[in-house]
């Protein structure tokens, strides 16, 4: 076990992810990027180059924000920097700072071939003549097609890196990708997403590259961090192409970062990108790539030096991948293809236990709001929201008929995510991305609290998983829960309806746009009169739903009573209001459909905006209310159980709180 | 003799395999409550549970008992039934239960809860006859001639054994994911084996100890050509024992043996 302490956890068994070892569908595998330590780049010595993103002021800005310059922070070395000094701005040339990524990004602009780029101030000559090592961390935000043609060129490659700078078309310094493979269509035979390496533009030859052809990269680069090392022996003239820790070439060849290959060029590998023979093939060079970090050294480090190097980087700029996966299936990790952070080893370990669990009939959700009651006297009081997050949304996912094997895979799943680093110093730990069940969202940020486990028999178990979704906000549109498609949609007239459909009514109105529920016949013929605000309308924004035949509502009216020491008590009026009316109605055994729409009112409602409801006999009068809290629980197929407390309103006014957010997925 | 089901078309298969049957029964059962609301109305008939299929069928062995009609086997796999034109995907065995009785060919019982479709077809439709190489030969069919019982511990009390009844059974309880009807698994759980024995007058002195009292059976089930079809083994408590005649009858002893089936937990 790596960074975690086996006794945080309740189950046993849990397994470091290594080469060569097989492991079984719902085994619990602790991944690290190797084992041992890692090591600071200025440890190691020779390095000349050392491009990080730990400070702001390792940039410089231009006056339009973009970035001109790229400080070297490698000792000695801070006069070879990046620099970008072209002074035509309006073509774009330089790239930008990306605050949310933490990237220097450049992008390419393939209509009229303009893309950004950075160089050295200084080649490195005089220091870097032999042997020389790069490390990169990078990831494209697009990337070419193979065969696509830009003004009769085809533009079919991207570059990572050129080094050599001085010999810009035919370069032996470059390293890149031939065009886009993320769906297979230029090479079948490796997974989606896997991309061709390339070592040369002169190599992508149109339609296929000659020399490195088989280097393909067993991460996903597109949309995707990802550390390239590059290690040339010039004695040897060996050079190594590591990527995410596997060696995807091993090739001898003085063709590939020769001695002068002696400067650093990003965004593009710098060609003429002239209608020349020579470029005529490779004319077009760039796509949009975001860098991370780039280190560079004069020697050939040990294969322990470079591991260490790849984990300083990986723990750096790979938050939480080193962490606990589920084995989606049986494998054997036979090399670092399989593991998690390559294309291949996440198709067998996943952080995504939807994938592996299936939610079990018994699923419930509890909501309520944080809202401030202000009590005004004489029944009357205003509700307060003290922060944007104020409706609290707990839910428990059943896990029913687990092995006992699966059993301790969620265990051990949801007991790892306290382990999560946070992805900012803002932020509270990464969160659990996974669905929730009908009908709310998928994809919800939901933070484990606890579970509960029970055995039924051998092998026979169930889980109940108590999580909460915390950074949804009530008061913004994407914070509902209720987003199902059937109750995000315009009130259309020429449309017809059936019993406890949801539209949204746009109107310039205030008081009237909002969400209206249909309460007539199904598929009547709508018109002026019969829409949401109609004088027949068979829609309504009341709280229509009929609870279950044996309901309460108890009276507890106000009044004073004083009692004597020495003689009866005396009861005295207390103001007007007495009765503010307190109640729970059930709704069991309710259909999708109705659900549905009695959740989507509720949500609407946020925990604390106030509704007409209809009570029924014997009091039969519609009063205001707001609902503080409710529950749902989903017991078995078109079948749900829905209970929620009422709290009479006494005062509305006008001047209510109106938030009629249009719902659009 | 006997009657079967004896139309190719319209016969019993467990797994595409014919069965010998002389009887298949099919019945389903909802699980539906009505809904009634505040003002007196009623919504509607809600669903609490899926509909559950019961098929039950008594066939006769010509051959081994294959392992998926076993239901202590730690197999929880559903298996096709098929009859009449009809077929069912999604069955599951519950029980499976034969007796060996003298004179007597052993009819096999089984009975599955089955969840899901039934597929069918017209059953009328070509309707042939086995053919000869299809029908396996009578001396096949599993009988009481060679087959026989061994109390291993010698805790029957008696020595003449007129009828042995074997059965195994366990309740299957369904799981289904949200929003489907069918279940993605069907667990085995309380897993039973039993043994019956019918015999003669009881010859032991301690005949009302049974409380804890251990036995062990073999029991050999044999074709009518003395071919060994299958061998069961239980290892179990007796559970009762009577003794009981009648003006027309002969004295005679009852025990029951039953066992517990209890897999072990994963120890992963």
């Amino acid at each position: 076990m790596s960074k975690f302490i086996d006794s945080q956890f309740s189950v046993s068994g849990i397994k470091d992810f290594s080469l060569s070892t097989s492991y079984n569908q719902y085994d619990l595998v602790d991944f690290q990027y190797h084992t041992g330590n890692s090591a600071y780049p200025t440890n190691l010595s020779g390095l000349f180059a050392w491009f990080n993103l730990d400070n702001l002021n390792n940039l410089k800005f231009d006056g339009s924000g973009k970035v001109n310059v790229w400080y070297n922070s490698a000792p000695g070395h801070s006069l070879q920097y990046l620099v970008n000094l072209d002074s035509t701005v309006a073509k774009e040339t330089r790239p930008t700072f990306d605050d949310q990524k933490n990237t220097v990004s450049f992008k390419a602009f393939n209509e009229n071939q303009d893309y950004n780029q950075l160089y050295t101030s200084i080649d490195f000559a005089g220091f870097l003549s032999d042997d020389r090592c790069w490390f990169v961390v990078y990831e494209f935000d697009s990337l070419r097609n193979g065969s696509q043609k830009v003004d009769g060129y085809y533009s079919n490659f991207s570059t990572i890196i050129n080094t050599d700078d001085s010999n810009p078309v035919k370069s032996s310094g470059y390293w890149g990708v031939y065009g886009n493979n993320s769906n297979g269509l230029l090479n079948s035979n490796v997974p989606n997403g896997s991309e061709e390496f390339i070592g040369g533009p002169e190599e992508a030859i149109y339609p296929s590259p000659s020399t490195i052809n088989s280097a393909f990269s067993p991460a996903k680069l597109l949309n995707n961090k990802n550390i390239l090392s590059i290690i040339k022996n010039n004695t040897s003239n060996t050079l190594r192409i590591r990527n995410n820790g596997y060696q995807v070439l091993s090739t001898v060849s003085a063709n590939y970062f020769h001695p002068n290959a002696d400067n650093l060029r990003l965004g593009t590998a710098g060609n003429a990108h002239g209608n020349t023979a020579a470029s005529e093939l490779y004319n077009y060079d760039a796509s949009n790539i975001s860098y991370y970090e780039i280190l560079g050294y004069s020697k050939v480090p040990t294969d322990d030096q470079i591991l260490q190097i790849e984990k300083y980087l990986f723990k750096k700029h790979f938050t939480n991948d080193d962490n606990l996966y589920l084995s989606t299936q049986d494998f054997t990790a036979s090399d670092y293809r399989y593991c998690p952070i390559n294309i291949l080893g996440s198709q067998f370990l996943t952080k995504n236990p939807d994938l592996l669990f299936k939610k079990t009939y018994g699923c419930s959700a509890n909501f309520s709001t944080k809202s401030l009651k202000m009590q005004y006297g004489d029944g009357y009081y205003t509700n307060v929201t003290p922060n944007i997050n104020n409706l609290t949304s707990n839910f428990s996912l059943n896990y029913d008929g687990l092995s006992d094997k699966q059993s301790k895979a969620l265990i051990g799943f949801f007991q790892n995510t306290f382990e999560y680093a946070p992805l900012n110093i803002e932020e509270s730990y990464q969160n659990v991305n996974m669905d929730l069940f009908y009908p709310y969202k998928n994809n919800a940020k939901i933070y484990f609290e606890n579970l509960n486990y029970s055995s039924k028999e051998s092998n026979v178990n169930t889980v109940n998983i108590n999580c909460v979704s915390v950074y949804d906000s009530s008061l913004d549109y994407r914070g509902f829960l209720v987003t199902n498609e059937e109750v995000l949609r315009y009130y259309e007239q020429t449309r017809t309806y059936v019993k406890d459909d949801v539209v949204f009514y746009k109107n310039a109105d205030n008081f009237l746009e909002g969400y209206y529920w249909y309460t007539g016949a199904n598929n009547v013929i709508l018109n002026n009169s019969t829409s949401p605000t109609g004088l027949n309308s068979l829609f309504t924004n009341k709280f229509y739903f009929k609870p279950d035949i044996d309901y309460t509502v108890p009276i507890s009216p106000r009044f004073l009573k004083n009692d004597y020491e020495m003689t009866s008590p005396a009861f005295e009026n207390n103001g007007i209001n007495k009765t503010v009316l307190i109640f729970d109605f059930s709704f069991h055994n309710r259909s999708d459909k109705e659900t549905i729409a009695l959740l989507k009112f509720l949500d609407d409602k946020a925990g604390f905006k106030i509704f007409e409801i209809d009570l029924p006999a014997p009091y039969n009068k519609t009063i205001d209310v707001y609902c503080p809290e409710w529950s749902h629980t989903y017991k078995f197929y078109n079948n749900h159980e829905i209970s929620a407390k009422f709290l009479e309103f006494k005062g509305k006014t006008d001047s209510d709180i109106f938030f009629n957010t249009l719902l659009q997925l | 003799m006997s009657k079967f089901i004896k139309y190719e078309n319209i016969d019993f298969r467990i797994n595409n395999t014919v069965y010998y049957s002389n009887s298949v029964s099919i019945s389903l059962q909802s699980n539906i409550s009505p809904v009634l609301l505040s003002d007196g109305s009623l919504l509607r008939y809600a669903p609490e549970n899926t509909v559950i299929g019961s098929l039950s069928s008594q066939f006769y062995l010509n051959g081994t008992v294959p392992s998926y009609l076993f239901p202590v086997d730690n197999s929880e796999s559903s298996i096709n039934c098929s009859f009449g034109g009809i077929s069912i995907d999604n069955c599951y065995l519950k029980s499976m239960s034969f007796a060996v009785a003298d004179f007597s060919s052993v009819i096999m019982d089984v009975t599955f809860d089955w969840y899901g479709k039934i597929n069918s077809t017209n059953s009328t439709v070509n309707i042939r006859e086995f053919t000869s190489s299809r029908n396996s030969p009578l001396t096949n069919i599993a009988h009481a001639n060679h087959s026989y019982i061994i109390d291993v511990n010698k805790s029957f009390g008696f020595d003449e054994i007129f009828k042995y009844t074997y059965s195994e059974q366990c309740d299957r309880i369904p799981f289904f994911e949200v929003g489907y009807t069918t279940p993605f698994r069907v667990a085995k759980t309380n897993r039973l084996k039993n043994v019956s024995v019918e015999g003669n007058i009881v010859k032991q002195n301690n005949i009302a100890e049974i409380e804890g009292k251990n036995t062990y059976c073999e029991l050999y089930l044999k074709n009518y050509a003395n071919s060994l079809l299958n061998t069961f083994t239980i290892s179990g408590k007796i559970q009762s024992r009577s003794i009981d005649t009648s003006s027309d009858g002969i004295v005679q002893s009852n025990l029951a043996i039953t066992q517990r089936v209890a897999p072990l937990r994963n120890t992963l």
